[in-house]
């Protein structure tokens, strides 16, 4: 197996609706990449898509990008794997290379979601459920975002205040984020302890208000992954190693699970990126955290092994997972400030681990010289879960 | 330019007649009570009724808005500058415009406006609703101090409704649980209309979205930098679209 290095990263335009079409704008966040590997000498492109054929009405991304762009002779596919699509393609062109199969691959994710209605797009979500068991009872994502809000709430006494402190610290590193859908400053008075914070911060799946889930976007991100015996030939440093990849399944239907405020598939995940990568938690110096809803970023930092059960809420009230906390999480402005257009969001949650490795992310950079960035890409509610692990080896 | 407009205006011999006469109650004897609303980002919008005077300094951002092919912006832009323009120029009866402003920056967030009919004092007709930044919730909130104006303080028993665009329908028709009032026709004229009655103002409007009424009166010093500071965005196109105006007008 050889070892994978990322020499590119990109993210073409501010996130939030895009008027052109998908495949522009996966184009304009590629062209970005490129620039940033210093090569358009690409063997294959991995595009990370969860609903074009639907929402969009275009299939065989891969095809249509490598088309668009003339990337000829590279070849391509699409991937899909819900919101987990980003890290899985990303997974995928590690594996791809690491197997001696190509040199260097493109991973492009994109999700073209603001053309639709709210209702249409919540369906369209829905449909990752448990189709017999889930869906066809009208359960919606943000309904099981809430059941597990809820669950945390009785058993560990998280409050709507802890959830509203993730929201605004998110925000608050949306706003050093150029990029960001939601550029938005919020505080504790404007979204929940005001009177006025009943309109403001509407209750949308109790205990869920507004600002406790992340927005419908549009977006595109992308990535240059290359063999590590070939790095030296492009001249980008510092070399950040795709250092380590796992991925973890679990039950579709949430109440099978034995305990559901335990995300099974993200210590999975977790575990055998570690192992991968020969690194423990305490070497992390930051995160990226798939928060969907709040209580995700909660929940997944327990169940990736970086807090105890039920203590991740101590945390934030200590202002630990802040940009200058001990422990910074999503610096990007996570889902839920920078966006969620579905196939685009784990490539992007890599973009910004490269970036800060690199100490290229600006604004938001965070201080110490970080060397190891953790990411977790969370499919369906938890069934299918990617994490990586990605290192900076020079510089 | 609309200052000349308005002196050859009352210099005409049929002014008295073009004019309208005012209700018993009207905006200019029963304004608006200035309130101010706590937003999302910490900020504090004042919401106070404006002169025509000060109207005068918000009407040119309309002609940006009425070039924004965006969620309605321009076919609701282009109404709300006629219905200005009417309003500085004593052309409607009974207009006011309600003003969202920062408290202590005077950045216009919003607007509101409405009249009254001259058919029946008891009505009240609603015009537009504009927010200039958008997620802070401004349109929300200043809709409803436009229906607290005529339920409360203009002394209507209803006020007609219909909205242009589909972010509108919602907000107002289906947040508010508006009932149907099919049989009127809103003199925005085509849509069916709605209405707001008294009976569902007091029952569950006003408690459930009627914010800063705790806040009269409010502070001296956020009217003065409210009233001295009409700040209008830089680039409300920017602001509405997210898109630069010189961008977003290419091959408009």
């Amino acid at each position: 197996m050889r070892d994978v290095a990322i020499i590119g990263a990109g993210i073409g335009s501010r996130w939030g609706k895009y008027s052109g079409s998908l495949i522009e704008m996966m184009a304009k966040a590629s062209l970005s990449a490129i620039d940033d590997a210093g090569t358009d000498e690409i063997d294959a492109v991995f595009v990370a898509n969860m609903g074009a054929g639907r929402i969009n009405n275009q299939t065989a991304l891969g095809s249509a990008l490598i088309d668009y762009l003339n990337l000829f002779p590279a070849v391509g596919a699409s991937i899909e794997n819900g919101p987990a699509s980003g890290a899985t393609a990303a997974r995928i062109g590690y594996m791809a290379i690491a197997s001696g199969v190509h040199d260097v691959v493109m991973i492009t994710g994109g999700e073209k979601m603001r053309v639709a209605p709210g209702p249409v797009v919540t369906d369209f979500v829905a449909t990752m459920a448990h189709p017999e068991a889930e869906y066809i009872h009208g359960i919606t994502f943000p309904s099981l975002g809430a059941f597990l809000a809820r669950l945390y709430f009785e058993k560990y006494g998280v409050t709507s205040e802890d959830l509203a402190r993730v929201a605004i610290k998110n925000h608050q590193n949306g706003l050093k984020n150029p990029h960001a859908h939601i550029q938005q400053k919020i505080t504790m008075e404007g979204i929940l302890t005001s009177r006025e914070a009943k309109l403001n911060n509407p209750m949308i799946a109790d205990p869920l208000h507004l600002y406790d889930m992340c927005p419908v976007s549009d977006g595109s991100a992308s990535l240059i992954l290359c063999s590590m015996d070939k790095v030296q030939e492009f001249e980008r440093t510092p070399i950040i190693k795709f250092a380590g990849t796992g991925q973890g399944m679990d039950t579709m239907a949430v109440h099978e699970r034995e305990d559901p405020t335990f995300l099974k598939a993200v210590k999975i995940a977790s575990d055998q990126a570690f192992k991968m990568a020969g690194l423990t938690r305490e070497d992390i110096d930051l995160a990226e955290i798939h928060d969907a809803f709040e209580i995700l970023e909660l929940a997944e930092l327990e169940s990736a092994g970086f807090y105890e059960r039920g203590k991740s809420h101590l945390s934030i009230r200590e202002g630990e997972t802040e940009l200058l906390g001990k422990f910074p999480v999503n610096t990007s402005g996570g889902l839920k400030a920078r966006g969620h257009p579905v196939g685009a969001t784990g490539v992007a949650q890599l973009c910004e681990l490269v970036w800060q490795l690199r100490g290229e992310a600006g604004e938001r950079q965070v201080p110490n010289d970080p060397k190891h960035g953790y990411a977790v890409n969370f499919g369906g509610f938890g069934n299918n879960v990617v994490s990586t692990i990605l290192s900076r080896i020079t510089g | 330019m609309l200052n000349k407009a308005i002196k050859l205006i009352k210099m005409s011999a049929d002014e008295d007649i073009l004019r309208p006469k005012p209700n018993e109650v009207n905006p200019e004897n029963s304004p608006y009570p200035a309130k101010f609303i706590n937003l999302v980002d910490g900020s504090k919008m004042v919401v106070r009724q404006i002169t025509r005077e000060e109207t005068k300094k918000v009407i040119p951002i309309f002609y940006d808005i009425v070039k924004i092919n965006k969620d309605f912006y321009d076919l609701v832009g282009a109404r709300i500058l006629g219905e200005l323009l009417a309003y500085v120029q004593y052309r409607v009866q009974d207009e006011y415009v309600l003003l969202g402003q920062v408290h202590d920056t005077g950045e216009v967030l919003g607007l509101v406006n409405g009249y009254l009919s001259f058919n029946d004092p008891k009505i009240g007709i609603s015009y537009h609703t504009m927010t200039f930044k958008r997620g802070l919730r401004v349109g929300a909130h200043l809709f409803v101090a436009k229906m607290e104006h005529h339920l409360d303080y203009l002394q209507n028993d209803e006020v007609k409704i219909v909205a242009e665009s589909h972010i509108g329908f919602r907000r107002w028709m289906e947040e508010l649980r508006l009932e149907e009032n099919f049989d009127f026709e809103h003199p925005l004229g085509g849509v069916p209309s709605y209405y707001l009655t008294r009976k569902n103002w007091e029952s569950y409007v006003k408690s459930e979205r009627c914010f800063g009424t705790e806040n009269r009166p409010i502070p001296e010093e956020y009217l003065k930098t409210v009233r001295e500071n009409i700040l209008l965005p830089e680039d409300v196109t920017y602001q509405i679209t997210g898109t630069p105006k010189d961008e977003f007008l290419k091959g408009f």
